[in-house]
């Protein structure tokens, strides 16, 4: 068995034990069912599981990750002593964590998937959130792994503040500036360097449920028509950058 | 079989070790003693490749391991067993699984692992937490790991912190069956008679490697002049 393989089994099985997981199983369970029986019609439950996966399943993710980079951390030298690969170790953690993930993912919208008619509906959602939750997993275990100058845990929060909550409202501030509307680029730059704004556009265009109107946005046209192939992209590109630099930053050598 | 070359480690103007040189052939079992913060721990690290030395290099079967690539560190940890001072392992993992996962990175079969928890007195442990053995419990489930796959070089830290007498003893004898087996052991303790069959002593002071018996002149020496400062 590969030493990759080894850490993948061992994260998984660590995170049968992770309260964040533990707790988060849960709350997946019971806000997903919450959801469904709350939700006022049919039709707006796909953007109100959107907002939640937005908000709250990022943090999950951030909180999960972090948890996993964390654990590995505390074991300091008896772990990085190891003969394993900085590559295995996070490739593997990466996997395990978000396998976890994407089991939080299912019990979340299982409920409104099983729910008659909404399999189709929830499919693209999923898809997209497999991703945009990736990169959130992979930034918290960037932090976790990191071991930032202030509290671990306030990181994870700062980023997730920041990344999701601030940008989004931050965009919806200047949506409203005059100005923006001559540089549409810039806002759909901005709308789209994030994996949550991407998950966000790529969920309501591929649900179709809120009508973007592209039109508008003469040099965001082509990437609102191709909003899968683009969101798909952003959060490869993500993954691709968080692992690549974090595999080239640890070092164990002074841990 | 491992040597450190002048190795100089500087924590900005602070400098833990100065030049620091020490060897461990095979067959050999070093005892390193020194003072709280002589520089034991960090040359040990140092060695293992856990901090990287301001200058000087680490050598492993004559092959320089310092700057090397990634590559050569992975293979040459194949080789080695670390028991660190703090033995820090998940507190909810279960002891079976930690056993099964590092059996899986040293591709060794988990009964043989298994046999080292019977040795080190730990075999109905398997189904329990990590946070519900004790801190001796913990050392002994550290050397359990450090010794299961007979390495090559085995280095420890402080093993007999948290050990009962009788599994003082017990390390003592173990480590010894290593050395006889033709190991590189490296062991850094406070308590110098702790354990027994070491060959070859060493001592670590202001970030210097000296010999023990060197060790012993400069601190005759400076016992003397005490005495007789104290005379006059």
């Amino acid at each position: 068995m590969s030493r990759l393989a080894a850490v993948y089994l061992w994260d998984l099985m660590l995170g049968l034990r992770n309260r964040f997981v533990q707790v988060f199983a849960l709350a997946s369970v019971m806000g997903g069912s919450a959801l469904l029986a709350a939700a006022p019609g049919r039709e707006t439950l796909p953007l109100v599981l959107i907002q939640a996966l937005l908000f709250f399943g990022s943090l999950f993710a951030f909180l999960i990750g972090w948890g996993s980079g964390q654990q590995a951390r505390n074991q300091g030298a008896f772990l990085f002593a190891q003969p394993i690969g900085t590559t295995e170790l996070v490739g593997g953690k990466l996997l395990g964590t978000g396998s976890w993930c994407l089991v939080l993912l299912g019990l979340f919208i299982g409920p409104a998937a099983m729910h008659a008619g909404m399999l189709d509906t929830m499919l693209p959602l999923a898809g997209l959130a497999i991703g945009f939750l990736f990169v959130c997993m992979l930034g918290g275990l960037v932090i976790g792994l990191a071991a930032a100058p202030i509290s671990g845990l306030l990181a994870v929060l700062l980023a997730w503040a920041v990344s999701v909550a601030g940008w989004e409202l931050g965009l919806l501030v200047l949506s409203e500036a005059a100005w923006i509307e001559h540089v549409p680029w810039l806002f759909v730059t901005l709308l789209l360097v994030n994996p949550a704004g991407a998950f966000r556009i790529g969920a309501m265009i591929g649900l179709e449920a809120v009508p973007f109107d592209a039109d508008e946005l003469e040099a965001g046209r082509w990437v609102f028509e191709h909003i899968w192939l683009v969101a798909t992209g952003i959060f490869t590109l993500w993954v691709m950058a968080l692992f690549t630099g974090m595999t080239a930053w640890i070092s164990r050598e002074e841990f | 079989m491992i040597a450190a070359r002048q190795i100089i480690k500087r924590y900005g103007s602070h400098t833990v070790l100065d030049r620091a040189n020490l060897t461990v052939n095979a067959g050999e079992c070093v005892v390193l003693t020194g003072d709280n913060g002589s520089g034991k721990t960090t040359l040990l690290h140092v060695l293992v490749g856990l901090r990287r030395p301001t200058d000087g290099e680490v050598q492993w079967k004559g092959r320089v391991l310092t700057g090397a690539g990634r590559r050569a560190w992975r293979s040459a940890r194949e080789a080695w067993g670390f028991l660190p001072q703090q033995v820090n392992l998940p507190p909810t993992a279960m002891i079976g699984h930690l056993l099964r996962f590092h059996a899986r990175l040293r591709r060794r079969d988990r009964a043989v692992a298994g046999h080292w928890l019977e040795r080190v007195g730990l075999k109905d442990a398997a189904t329990k937490r990590v946070a519900e053995l004790s801190g001796g419990m913990r050392q002994r489930l550290g050397i359990a790991l450090t010794f299961f796959f007979d390495p090559e070089l085995i280095v420890m830290d402080e093993p007999t912190s948290n050990l009962d007498p009788g599994w003082r003893t017990a390390l003592a004898d173990w480590t010894a069956e290593q050395a006889d087996r033709g190991a590189a052991v490296l062991v850094t303790s406070q308590l110098e008679e702790s354990l027994g069959p070491a060959t070859v002593r060493r001592h670590c002071a202001a970030g210097r490697v000296v010999e023990e018996s060197e060790h012993q002149q400069v601190r005759g020496r400076a016992e003397d002049r005490l005495r007789k400062e104290a005379e006059h």
